[in-house]
């Protein structure tokens, strides 16, 4: 008997001597474990985020997120006002509106003149459909994670509508997203596939914005401290849950709000939105000073800090929210399932063009 | 001749459920779409990954539309189309439609590549998920027909199809087919958004041809073992009078576009949910679907 037990033991590979040097995770299952990327183009990520799991089987073990595409606003000349906002109208695709915005916004507070109120009004109704245009954007991609083909396609048709649709036209798709709300109210298996995962638990901001705070509780947005939308009854939608599905309903709910605001605001002619990113030229000798600005982009807030001197910008510092939200990648993922590591990071909603390198 | 003949209609049933699927996903109805993507495939270079294990590579599709065509032979399309006949063909079904499992680990580890090899991985989570929810609602089947084989099990339904007398074993059967064949809520395995294509992801050209047309036989294959067990076979709606074939035809084709159709409306079901909500309701409701097919079968011969 002993000399069988001795011929087997002699041949037999055993499991604890071939996995008692590998590392061990959450589970303590020992297991090979590889590096796998996601991205810069992976299908329901945005492309230019390089993300790197390390991957035990299907859990995750550690993940690393950098940018392909992130920005770098360093100055190195003077350059005029409008060259200044046309260069940030290109600092991120995904968002054309919000950031040449700021930058009228931050010239306007260093030369300390004020937008008029139609300008104002326009700016409001320009970046609310723009926040309406990215959170459809997002919506496309969150239904390409989740394999929900419908919602792929009607959200994507939604976004090139809305992107193609002047004032009148974009009142008319009013039905289409109530609908497109209703309709993912009483999806079934929506709830259970995204509740609980890419929880976010804060009691303070934690550097984050945006829905990603909304969405955790956190009653921060930019808007609620602009007079036009407090005259338009702005009120910060918030949720309590801090996870993939809390998000995912903030940010329905913020289209239809930003719907209402869009309505509320009443502007009657697109011709506005060609003087919205335009700074008053009196002012373009103004020596000497400093600016900031907030604005409230769809990710969350970003602020703008500029320099001026003899009516050229010489230096700038840009804060951005996928920055700081790039941060959460690896507490989010810790230990996951893949599946649900790569919903929590769909569901941050980074934009690589933002986040600064 | 049965034989080649259900091999052609097989071929021309893969056919029109890529033709159905791309209207289904583009929302275009293109007769000739599988066509050219078929030689778009062949056209092609296969790319190959750097290290894969030859053997599991090469044969994982091949392996795929095999064990689909295999299930295929012991289904009846007519009284007397049927490649054979055997007596344990209900069972015979679920034995070939194992190697679908086998062929997609073999086809997840040999490209030696992670996408695969977590999508492999995954069909066999899915497999412990489905498994029981295939054999079970036969067992209660074959219990009404009092035998295996797939022709008396049709004309066991000559009064009744068993949608109506056992509706709970067909919901389970119909859920459980999706599962099988990796068709959406249940493409964990390929899923694109996880996995850029999972098991799919390093196949390429011919290999992905084959890879794609051994899934699409296995869901024609899985659709007429449903209309068998089911609804009835070959035999067709009083009043109406159509051949056999063509009730089968019709049957299948209807079963296979649900199949499809469902997927669409709602998301992707997570791996832990499916194992948990198949052991937890799936198999006590089979358990159930068998004991009342039990009662029915004595009360009612």
């Amino acid at each position: 008997m002993k000399s069988d037990r001795d011929h087997i033991e002699s041949s037999f590979m055993s499991m604890i001597d071939v996995t008692k040097d590998l590392p061990r995770s959450g589970d303590g299952l020992p297991m090979d474990w590889i590096d796998v990327p996601f991205g810069p183009l992976f299908p329901g990520l945005p492309g230019g985020l390089l993300l790197t799991f390390t991957l035990d089987g299907d859990t995750v073990a550690a993940a690393n997120a950098d940018t392909l595409a992130g920005n770098t606003l360093s100055l190195c000349h003077a350059i005029s006002f409008n060259d200044f906002i046309q260069r940030l109208a290109k600092l991120d695709p995904l968002t054309p509106t919000s950031y040449p915005l700021l930058a009228c916004l931050a010239i306007e507070d260093a030369t300390g003149i004020a937008a008029e109120t139609s300008t104002a009004k326009a700016r409001l109704v320009a970046l609310e459909k723009e926040r309406i245009i990215s959170h459809l954007s997002w919506l496309t991609l969150f239904a390409e994670q989740t394999g929900y083909d419908w919602l792929k396609d009607r959200a994507s048709s939604l976004q090139t509508a809305f992107m193609q649709a002047n004032i009148k036209q974009i009142i008319k798709l009013k039905k289409a997203v109530i609908d497109l709300h209703k309709r993912l109210q009483h999806t079934p298996l929506l709830k259970s596939c995204t509740r609980g995962i890419g929880q976010l638990l804060m009691d303070t901001d934690g550097g984050a914005s945006g829905p990603i705070a909304r969405a955790s509780g956190i009653r921060k947005d930019a808007r609620s401290s602009n007079k036009f939308y407090t005259e338009l009854g702005f009120t910060i939608l918030t949720s309590t849950a801090g996870d993939t599905y809390a998000r995912l309903q903030l940010r329905l709910d913020e289209i239809k709000q930003s719907f209402r605001l869009i309505e509320k605001a009443a502007i009657s002619s697109d011709s506005l939105f060609k003087k919205i990113m335009l700074v008053s030229e009196s002012n373009m000798d103004t020596n000497n000073a400093s600016g900031q600005a907030i604005i409230e982009t769809p990710r969350g807030q970003a602020r703008l800090q500029l320099t001026l001197e003899n009516g050229q910008v010489t230096s700038a510092q840009l804060e951005t929210p996928s920055t700081q939200h790039l941060t959460f990648i690896e507490p989010l993922t810790d230990q996951q399932e893949l599946g649900s590591a790569l919903l929590a990071v769909g569901s941050l909603d980074l934009s690589p063009w933002e986040i600064q390198q | 001749m049965n034989t080649l003949i259900i091999l052609v209609l097989l071929l021309l049933g893969a056919y029109f459920v890529a033709v159905l699927e791309n209207w289904i996903s583009k929302g275009r109805f293109q007769l000739g779409a599988p066509l050219f993507a078929a030689v778009a495939f062949l056209g092609r270079e296969s790319f190959i990954p750097r290290k894969p294990d030859q053997l599991f590579y090469e044969v994982g599709p091949v392996l795929l539309l095999l064990s689909a065509i295999l299930a295929a032979a012991v289904i009846p399309l007519t009284p007397d189309l049927i490649i054979t006949d055997l007596a344990t063909g209900a069972l015979f079904i679920n034995a070939a439609l194992v190697y679908v499992l086998v062929a997609l680990l073999m086809a997840g580890w040999g490209p030696d590549g992670a996408y695969s090899m977590i999508g492999g991985w995954r069909f066999l989570g899915q497999l412990i998920a489905y498994a029981m929810l295939i054999v079970m609602p036969i067992t209660a089947v074959a219990m009404r027909a009092e035998s295996l084989l797939t022709t008396q099990i049709v004309v066991s339904q000559a009064e009744l199809w068993n949608i109506v007398y056992q509706p709970l074993g067909f919901v389970l059967f119909f859920i459980a087919s999706m599962a099988l064949a990796f068709l959406p809520p249940f493409d964990m395995m390929i899923a694109k958004g996880e996995l850029a294509g999972g098991v799919e992801s390093e196949y390429s050209g011919m290999r992905l041809a084959i890879f794609r047309l051994g899934r699409l036989v296995l869901i024609i294959t899985l659709a007429a073992a449903t209309v068998v067990f089911y609804l009835g076979g070959w035999q067709g709606l009083p009043g109406i009078g159509l051949p056999p074939w063509a009730w089968s035809a019709i049957k299948i084709l209807l079963v296979t576009a649900a199949m499809l159709l469902i997927g669409r409306y709602i998301p992707r079901i997570r791996e832990a949910h499916l194992l948990s909500w198949c052991w937890i309701f799936g198999i006590p409701l089979a358990l159930l679907n068998i004991f009342i097919v039990g009662v029915l079968v004595l009360e009612f011969p």
